[in-house]
């Protein structure tokens, strides 16, 4: 169980949580809120990026995380695959393939990242976090760019491969994520 | 378009050439200048003496040791300076003053130091490290923290974070020291062994051509010179682009 106990956090004197509190257990959660609220300054709280101003943040020991930042961060003078793989050790050549045809156009396999469209990345950042061998997953704005159908199938794709694992998803558009549990940002 | 710009490039020497031919001719004075006629001729007699490979062999190995050994220093010191702020701090005065003090003085301190058969190694480190230190530095500096982050939640093996992080990160900074180092070890190297004279030399050979007032030799050397650094600057060039690809 992850906790976020009376947490505030200011940026250059600006608040930007301020006792904010949230538990995410088992399951699949939507971190809600408008644009600039925090919810992104929530995710780099639980992965311990930055530190809370005041309150607590309750991380299990030995929690592995995988996630999709806001940015894609990819490695983009290497190929597809080499993304995927450059990050999780324990996946295979194969399985990465067959998981990248999922989302992407069999012929990207070999692409350099830097050369797909900004859909085509988004998407690749998400692949790369769901095959990582994690115990929480965090998709921050997974779907930035993408078209409706490319959006379902990223979504499908998600639910897919979660096997049971917990799942932080921010996203302003709710669409496709109403089975999620929402906790609001505000 | 290669060939184009080769036809360009090889022109633009050609004119060069020709007007330091002209101007020999109008100083008309072996001595005070020698045409590349002249020089050429004098690189022929000196390439039929093995002595000569012997020299060129001797100080282009040293300056290349030399070299790799400022390059190596460089490279171990900037990463625990870019790990330890200390050691940043402690080395940052010792870099300042190696960059600033003249070449000479090195070689001076070395050939006490060391005698003249090592100054050439000496200063040639010498003059590699700072440079190789500072670029390296920068380089790390450069590297995206946001791609540090991607690593450090992905616990990502160090190997593969040098790979895939650090190394593309560093790529330019490393091409831009190799080039600018190698340019310089061979002029602070040959400077050594023109105040050092060690024996089988280019250096040595520059200091005979100058108390013999053979100008087209001490050319021809230079050229020598010139050549080696030319050749072993796209050697390593070559091999620090296929290591970073």
């Amino acid at each position: 169980m992850i906790e976020l106990k009376n947490v505030s956090k200011s940026f250059d004197g600006k608040k930007v949580l301020d006792s904010f509190s949230a538990v995410f257990d088992k399951g699949s959660y939507l971190l809600k809120g408008p644009s600039g609220i925090g919810k992104t300054t929530c995710i780099r709280l639980i992965l311990g990026l930055i530190e809370p101003d005041a309150g607590e943040v309750n991380i299990p020991g030995g929690t592995r995380f995988a996630v999709c930042f806001q940015e894609n961060r990819l490695f983009e003078k290497e190929t597809v695959l080499t993304n995927v793989t450059a990050v999780n050790e324990n996946v295979t050549e194969r399985e990465a393939v067959s998981a990248i045809e999922e989302l992407l156009p069999s012929d990207a396999v070999q692409k350099k990242a830097g050369d797909l469209s900004g859909g085509m990345k988004r998407r690749l950042a998400v692949i790369r976090a769901m095959l990582h061998d994690s115990d929480c997953v965090i998709l921050d704005e997974p779907f930035t760019g993408l078209d409706d159908e490319a959006r379902t199938k990223t979504i499908a794709f998600i639910k897919e491969r979660l096997n049971g694992r917990l799942l932080i998803v921010t996203s302003h558009d709710e669409r496709g994520l109403t089975d999620l549990q929402v906790v609001t940002v505000e | 378009m290669k060939t184009k710009k080769y036809i360009r490039t090889t022109l633009i020497v050609l004119i060069w050439l020709a007007l330091w031919q002209v101007l020999a001719v109008a100083v008309n004075n072996s001595i005070l200048l020698s045409g590349p006629i002249d020089t050429v001729k004098a690189l022929i007699t000196l390439g039929s003496d093995p002595a000569f490979y012997i020299s060129v062999g001797k100080t282009a190995g040293k300056i290349l040791l030399g070299f790799l050994i400022g390059m190596l220093l460089g490279s171990i010191l900037s990463v625990l300076s870019y790990r330890f702020s200390l050691v940043k701090d402690f080395l940052s005065p010792f870099v300042s003053v190696i960059k600033s003090i003249p070449v000479v003085s090195f070689i001076i301190i070395a050939l006490i130091w060391a005698g003249s058969s090592n100054v050439t190694i000496i200063v040639s480190s010498i003059i590699s490290f700072p440079i190789f230190y500072k670029n390296i530095l920068e380089g790390l500096f450069a590297t995206d923290p946001k791609m540090i982050e991607l690593a450090k939640v992905y616990q990502m093996k160090t190997s593969k974070k040098i790979r895939y992080i650090y190394l593309p990160s560093l790529s330019p900074h490393i091409k831009s020291a190799v080039s600018l180092a190698i340019g310089m070890a061979f002029r602070g190297g040959i400077t050594a062994e023109v105040v050092g004279q060690p024996i089988r030399s280019i250096g040595n050979g520059l200091y005979r051509a100058k108390i013999n007032l053979a100008t087209s030799e001490m050319l021809a050397w230079t050229l020598v010179a010139v050549l080696s650094a030319f050749l072993i600057e796209k050697l390593i060039s070559f091999i620090v682009k296929k290591v970073l690809k």
